[in-house]
């Protein structure tokens, strides 16, 4: 990725990078604002398909997708979870939901249901990637 | 896709927002806690309303936003010329070229308030 100057960015100064995917345009504006204030870079999709698609140009390596379960389009959360799951076994995934279900049928790395406290999910995904 | 030119922007040191389409964009802009100065978009967007809709949903609603719009058919380009205060910015682009018209849109902005 090119700087501002024209440089690299050097490795070091971004912690992991997150792939926040959520179809609501201000909790994900939220999320991600906090996630960068943290040192975080992070990359935003509004739907499972810009997820995906996100994931398939491979030009940076996302550590952790934090996403929501119920979105519009072809392949909501839970869809996208089995898609990352089976072709990207190594990225922590985090699922959020305003329905707080009896059970999620699809493995995953935590879950916070909505409204949730981003610093609670950002703690979070500290330990996961501790 | 987004991704690239917002990353370029923050790394430039502006705060960017990223809208997925012009029904997110006017979202955004109607949230009154959410300061927004410039609009970059691009013309040619999936959903109802296309940068060209977008551009004018803006000059009737939030006529103090600047707005730059980006596309690839040159007749849509030249329309632009209609909606926005720069540009257009041709397809595909080069990141520094979109800061570049952003500095120029906020450094006029400026030099308008001082006066």
């Amino acid at each position: 990725m090119v700087r501002c100057d024209g440089e690299p960015v050097p490795e070091s100064r971004v912690k992991a990078v997150v792939l926040v995917v959520e179809d609501e345009v201000l909790v994900r504006m939220m999320m991600a604002d906090k996630l960068r204030d943290e040192g975080y870079l992070v990359i935003e999709a509004a739907t499972g398909d810009e997820a995906l698609q996100v994931l398939r140009h491979n030009s940076v390596d996302v550590q952790v997708i934090v996403t929501d379960v119920r979105m519009p389009g072809a392949i909501d959360g839970l869809g996208l979870a089995r898609e990352v799951r089976s072709r990207h076994p190594l990225i922590k995934i985090v699922l959020t939901s305003a329905h707080l279900p009896k059970h999620l049928p699809v493995d995953h790395d935590g879950f916070f249901a909505k409204p949730y406290d981003p610093a609670t999910i950002i703690s979070h995904i500290k330990t996961l990637l501790d | 896709m987004r991704m690239p030119i917002s990353q370029y922007l923050r790394d430039c040191g502006y705060k960017v927002i990223e809208a997925a389409n012009a029904d997110e964009a006017i979202h955004v802009l109607l949230h009154k806690e959410t300061v927004v100065h410039v609009v970059f978009s691009d013309i040619e967007m999936p959903g109802a309303v296309d940068g060209f809709g977008l551009a004018k949903w803006i000059r009737e609603n939030r006529s103090g936003l600047d707005v730059l719009l980006a596309g690839t058919v040159s007749r849509a380009v030249e329309s632009a010329k209609d909606l926005c205060e720069q540009g257009p910015v041709p397809k595909p682009y080069q990141a520094q070229t979109v800061h570049n018209h952003i500095r120029r849109l906020l450094a006029a902005r400026d030099a308008a308030a001082r006066r």
